[in-house]
Parts: structure tokens; sequence; C-alpha cells
């Protein structure tokens, strides 16, 4: 008798497996990324809260920008999580031999990821609602005398985001914060400015093209558990290599800027930007991957042999 | 029944681990894979369960492990020498395992796991190297599957836990499985294995069941032969 190449139990079986098996590291793994991004927003919204340009008009505004920053953060916390995913720990159980051979065939394995990935994903979205709700909640309580509805879906587009932001804080829209960095010697010219712009309209497209990569990736190393894990090992260094030098570009960015008394809106809306560049070098790092595993294949190869 | 033709695997084109292998493993039967180090044992156990794709002719129960398919991965089991532990019990594991596993059987492994005289109440990652193996070898023989392959399964054994190994997978035999070990501790085999194979750097050194190498050699002393074969000592 003939087996399917897809049966919705042994998917089950298998989700449920995986579950199982990894729960605990990926709980772990997201808490601790969480909290580290969380001990960031403290300090941002520590140094931000003390700049005196910040007008009691905007305060609603602002700590709902704060909210979105951190679950921007979060967002990017969930990349990390998924590319631990990808990582020599998380890795070996599913390259493993046993993970392998599991009765599943490779398209079903291939929608265990998936769901994985979706379920990662939708629990930090599910849990930025929830704490957005309760930040507005509790700041309505503390200061009654400000209107603490916002939108929070609107901040799902960077480009929306800004330009809601700037109306809510009637400060100046994106193509105004634009010439302003320019005229604020940023270093930043109009051909920086338009790829910020388009870096902040891209990121989900650029998600999804790493996740192809992500998929393609996989499915050409297969036949190779042992370089799949190498290939993963490096991609995770290089990744938080990448994002620390981001942050530190961001931290000082921001410092630079407050202590230059760049107005609040503008030194936010920056920062903002800055983040989501740090997502469009974060979402476009697997073909920077699939580079670097060219540049190494040979020394992989060779290791492997000994 | 697994049969190979001219398998061949490398992990580089320059560097192929596996050559030529030819064999033919028929059903009932409990295999002996011995080698030196490096001759591609636990390769040759990786390509014939699919984790790893060869090239030639091989097939396994009829099916070609290249395929990966379903059916193909449910008749079998393997025990790899170096396995992913995970913060469980042996007994949320095979709680996990079980519906992936339609022959599963219960009775399997709790009698394994008494034998084996394994905590089931303790997170596998809380064990020693020999009671975790002891636990995911249980585990395999539950599978219950027609073919079972092992690889290093004695390693950090105790000297009684080898004697329950031995016994618990004698019981298993049966004509309509072949169950496959590789390892270097040839004691922990000794009357366990009814057919050996020897392999080299260029193929398959010997294959031969212990009456036909006791023929052939004169002894059926699975060591004394292998230093025949493999090394050229008397």
């Amino acid at each position: 008798m003939k087996t399917s190449i897809f049966n919705i139990n042994r998917v089950a079986a298998l989700l449920r497996y995986d579950w199982m098996l990894n729960k605990r590291m990926m709980g772990m793994t997201a808490l601790v990324i969480t909290s580290i991004f969380a001990f960031i927003a403290l300090i941002y919204f520590v140094i931000h809260s003390q700049l005196p340009t910040m007008g009691g008009e905007a305060l609603p505004g602002l700590v709902a920008t704060f909210t979105y920053s951190f679950f921007s953060y979060a967002n990017v916390a969930m990349v990390l999580v998924v590319t631990t995913i990808l990582s020599k720990k998380f890795c070996e159980p599913r390259t493993s031999t046993s993970y392998l051979t599991l009765p599943g065939t490779s398209l079903e394995k291939y929608t265990v990821m998936l769901l994985d990935y979706l379920f990662g994903w939708l629990g930090v979205w599910t849990l930025y609602l929830v704490l957005f709700y309760i930040t507005m909640f509790l700041c309505s309580l503390s200061s009654p005398e400000y209107d603490w509805t916002c939108n929070p879906f609107v901040f799902f587009d960077a480009q929306r985001g800004l330009d809601f932001m700037s109306a809510y804080l009637d400060g100046p829209s994106i193509s105004e914060i634009g010439q302003q960095m320019n005229s604020m010697e940023l270093g930043l010219g109009d051909a920086e400015t338009d790829f910020i712009l388009l870096a902040t309209r891209m990121a989900p497209i650029t998600a999804l093209i790493s996740f192809g990569f992500y998929i393609v990736l996989n499915m050409l190393f297969t036949n190779n558990t042992q370089i799949k894990s190498i290939v993963c090992y490096y991609l995770t260094g290089f990744v938080l290599v990448v994002i620390a030098i981001v942050f530190g570009i961001c931290w000082v960015v921001s410092i630079v800027s407050s202590t230059d008394a760049m107005s609040d809106q503008v030194a936010a809306e920056f920062l903002n930007t800055a983040f989501s560049i740090a997502n469009y070098v974060l979402y476009a790092l697997p073909v920077l991957v699939v580079a670097l595993f060219f540049i190494f294949y040979r020394q992989i190869c060779r290791k492997q042999a000994k | 029944m697994i049969k190979t033709t001219n398998l061949t695997y490398g992990y580089t084109k320059s560097y192929p681990i596996l050559k030529g292998i030819d064999l033919s493993l028929e059903k009932g039967h409990i295999y002996g894979l011995f080698g030196k180090n490096g001759v591609g044992k636990s390769t040759l156990l990786k390509v014939l369960t699919g984790a790893l794709l060869g090239q030639g002719e091989y097939e396994v129960g009829g099916l070609d492990p290249r395929h990966r398919e379903a059916e193909f991965l449910q008749s079998f089991r393997m025990v790899p020498e170096n396995e992913a532990i995970f913060n469980l019990t042996i007994e949320e594991l095979a709680k996990v395992t079980r519906p992936l596993y339609p022959t599963f059987s219960q009775q399997i492994l709790d009698e394994a796991l008494k034998e084996f005289d394994v905590p089931t109440q303790q997170k596998l990652t809380h064990l020693s190297l020999g009671q975790q193996k002891k636990a995911l070898i249980s585990l395999t023989l539950a599978c219950n599957t027609p073919y079972i392959f092992m690889d290093e399964p004695t390693n950090g054994m105790d000297i009684p836990s080898k004697r329950s190994f031995r016994k618990l997978v004698a019981g298993m035999a049966d004509e309509n499985r072949t169950i496959v070990i590789s390892t270097h501790q040839v004691d922990d085999l000794e009357g366990l294995i009814d057919c050996v194979i020897f392999l080299e750097n260029d193929g398959v050194r010997l294959s031969a069941s212990i009456e036909e190498m006791g023929q052939q050699f004169g002894t059926e002393d699975i060591k004394e032969v292998f230093c025949q074969v493999i090394s050229g000592q008397e």
C-alpha cells in the first residue's frame, strides 16, 4: 500500500513531537531575548522621558510609540528566535538522524517548520496587542486627562506608522523629517533617505524572501545534515554580530541627536527608521549567508571529510 | 530485504567514503557491521535510512531510501551513535513518538525499560550516558519496525546492561525482521549476531553468516577473522 506524501495526522504528530521536544528551549530563548529587548526599551524610554522637549500633548503618542517600538524590537527578537531555531542548538535535533528518519515526508516536515514559524510570529503579535492595550489602559488610569485611544495596527506599515505619529504629534511629515535629517548634516543625502523609505516599504517582501531562502537552504542541504548545522551556526553568529553593530549605531545616533538638541520627534522617528533598516538588514541576511556558505563551502567539506 | 549494488557516498565528490558497496541482507537475521574507524559504518547506516543520499542502486524493503516516503520511514527505526538528548522523560518521548509508528508496542517498551532498569520518571538529560542509551534503545525496540539499525548501541553501557541488551535484541529477532548493528565492541555482540559484514575503504571485504565464516577461515571467532581480513594479521 502506497502512503500519501501529505497526511494531516502525521503533520499533527510531528508538530506535537517538535513542540514537546523544543518547547522549553523555544520558551527560554524567547524569554531571554525579549527580556534583553525590554531592558533596551526601558533605557530608551528613560532617556527620552528626560528630554525637555517632551510635551504633555504628545504623551499618548509617545507611549504608543514606545510600546510599538518595543514590539518592533520584539519582532526583531522573533526573527532572532527563528534564527536561533536555525542555529546549531536548535538545528541539531531537527537535523539529527533520529528526526530526519522520523516517519514523515519532507513536505510534512517543512509544513511543521512553517507552522512553527507562523505560531511564533502570531505569538509575538498577540503578545504585542495584549501588552499594547494593557499599557494604554494603565496610562489612561494614571493620566485620564489624555485621550489614549490608539490604533495598534496602524504601526504595521512603517510609512503609515511614521505619518500617523507625525500627525499625532503634530510634527513634520515623513518627507519633512527626511529634509530635516538632510539639513542636520547627518550624512544622509536624498539617495539614502530614499533607501530608508524603500527599506521600510520592502520589509514584508524581504521577510518573505528570507523565509524562501530558509526553505531553499533546507532543501539544498537536506542530504547533508552536518553542513546544514555548520551553515546555521555561521548564520547565527553573523546575525548576532550585525545586530550588535546596528544597535550600537542606533544607540550612538540616539545619544548624539539628544545632545545636539535635535527635536524629540525627529530623534524618535530617526531611531524608528534606523530600526526599520535594522529589520531590513536582518531580513536580507540569508542572501549574505548563502554567499558566505559558498565562500566557506570547501573549508567545511574538508573539515567533515577528516 | 536490504540490497545495495555499487553504492557510493561521499561528503565531497573527491572524497567518497563508501565505494562500490554490494550487500544483500536477508530478513530474519541480525547483522554485525564491523570496520576500522572512518571506513563509513555510520555513513552506510545513514545512507540506508535515507538521512544521506547515496549513489548507485539500493533499496530497503523494496523501497528506495532516497525518496524518503512515509511508508519507508515507518518501516525502520535507528539508534544513532550520537543522539540528541531532550529534556523529557522516556515516557513523554514515547508518547510523542507512538503516533508516528503504527507498529508501536507499549508492552515491548515496558519490558525493555524494566530489563534495562531505566528510571522512567527522570528526564533523559539527567540520566547517565549508559542510561540514555538504554532508554533510547528501549524506545527503538518498542517501535517494533521490520528493520532496526543501531550505531554503537553499547557505548557507555555496563556489563549487566550489555547482557540485557543481547537478551532484548535476541528477543526481537524473528523471521520478518532485519537488525543491523554497527560496533567496535565485538565482544558485546558475541552469540547475538548470526551474520557479519566487514567493511573496508574500498568496499565490503566479507559478508557472510557466522557458519560460512567459520568454514572459510577455520574459526568462528569474529575478532580473529576481522584481524585476518581487515588488517591482514595472523
